[in-house]
């Protein structure tokens, strides 16, 4: 009668309850985003019998206090969970890091949402000031309100272009109310979001000019160019300095993922050859931009 | 005797299809947070669980009756069974304060 296999909803949504009781007993100020997190009319399908339900996550996510950041994963640590990849490990925003634990699944540690360009403190602070609560597997978990989930969702869904994305924006842009949509656009005013907003709608070209418009060009674009992506992001930093470290950043191999790729560390040679490809790959992405540029 | 879900008991209830019988098969999953092993109960023990952590005031009655069963024939099991999740605390006796008699029951 009682034995250990769980699906993959099942775990998504105990990792959010263990995160949950992991933060409540660390003071950890986090919210859950996402997935089982989201509210009854946002990111569900229908499936093959009618029913509608949630979409399936691969793992849990979380929004952190970024000041809590480093005392969540102390915590994490010691309840035995392991991280996998560290934030600059994963996208080019180094938005999320990601945990794993043996008996349940993974956990996306996000220090701030790409898309909100407000600073992450002040923007977490404002999410959570109005946040809601929501019950996820039993077990009563902090989520941002309505409004600021329908907006994460089209900033993620920004960057995706693929179907479900599409569907993400129609539930929770297309298909609300005016007000509802005012809504959105104040909160993404308040958060500095505006241009991932407008990405994720349509209606970027309204902000040729802004600062990251160059970026969610290319994010939102179904057609990327290595070339162009890399740019937009060396462009997209605030200061000169930060650019070249990024730009830098973007064409190095990055050695964990090479380990999780090839199934073991990756030995001398294997990241040899990997700098010297990408050193190839990089420069002709720079030379080809800086080119393009030039003619522009 | 009623019972509750303890407040640091994940649980999630589902039903799936069992191919070919024309039934739904009741399954229940449970984690004790934060460090709990995931586990799952099916068929009678996710009953005894459903029906205990709804509140019911006379859990083995319930329990007969869903599953088809004079009740003395599965009395023994089911409170084997309950004590077995209390003292796994997947379930804790819920003690309500009676207005009437002023009394905890």
């Amino acid at each position: 009668m009682l034995h250990l296999v769980l699906s993959q909803a099942e775990a998504v949504a105990f990792t959010h309850a263990m995160a949950q009781a992991i933060a409540e007993d660390h003071d950890v100020d986090l919210l859950h985003i996402k997935g089982p997190a989201s509210h009854m009319s946002l990111g569900r399908v229908s499936a093959a019998d009618g029913r509608i339900e949630v979409r399936q996550s691969i793992d849990a996510d979380i929004l952190v206090r970024p000041s809590h950041v480093d005392r969540l994963a102390k915590a994490l640590t010691g309840h035995g969970w392991r991280r996998h990849f560290d934030f600059d490990d994963g996208s080019a925003f180094g938005h999320a890091a990601t945990w794993g634990n043996d008996k349940i699944g993974y956990l996306d540690v996000h220090r701030f949402f790409p898309g909100i360009e407000l600073d992450p403190s002040s923007a977490f602070e404002l999410l959570w000031r109005y946040r809601d609560r929501q019950s996820i597997a039993g077990i009563s978990c902090d989520v941002p309100n309505l409004t600021a989930q329908r907006l994460i969702m089209i900033l993620h869904a920004a960057r995706g272009g693929r179907p479900r994305d599409a569907a993400d924006i129609e539930s929770a842009w297309h298909a609300v109310t005016d007000a509802e949509r005012d809504a959105v656009e104040a909160l993404a005013g308040k958060l500095r979001a505006r241009v991932a907003l407008y990405a994720g709608t349509g209606r970027l070209d309204e902000l040729v000019g802004e600062h990251s418009y160059l970026l969610w060009r290319e994010l939102s674009s179904p057609t990327q160019s290595l070339a162009s992506m890399w740019w937009a992001r060396v462009r997209a930093e605030p200061t000169l300095a930060s650019g070249v470290r990024k730009g830098i950043h973007l064409v190095l191999p990055n050695t964990r993922r090479m380990e999780t790729w090839l199934g073991r560390r990756p030995t001398w040679r294997d990241v040899a050859i990997a700098y010297v490809s990408r050193i190839r790959l990089g420069g002709r992405a720079i030379r080809a931009a800086l080119t393009g540029r030039r003619r522009a | 005797m009623r019972y509750r879900v303890p407040r640091r008991v994940a649980h999630l209830v589902t039903e799936s299809d069992v191919a070919d019988s024309g039934s739904d098969a009741l399954r229940v999953s449970l984690l004790s947070l934060p460090d709990g092993v995931p586990l799952a109960l099916t068929e009678t023990a996710a009953l005894i669980w459903v029906i205990a952590a709804e509140g019911s005031e006379n859990v083995v009655e319930d329990v007969a009756r869903n599953a088809h069963q004079p009740v003395e024939a599965v009395r023994n099991d089911v409170e084997a069974f309950l004590r077995d999740l209390v003292g796994r605390r997947l379930l804790e006796p819920h003690h309500d304060w009676d207005q009437t008699t002023g009394r905890v029951s």
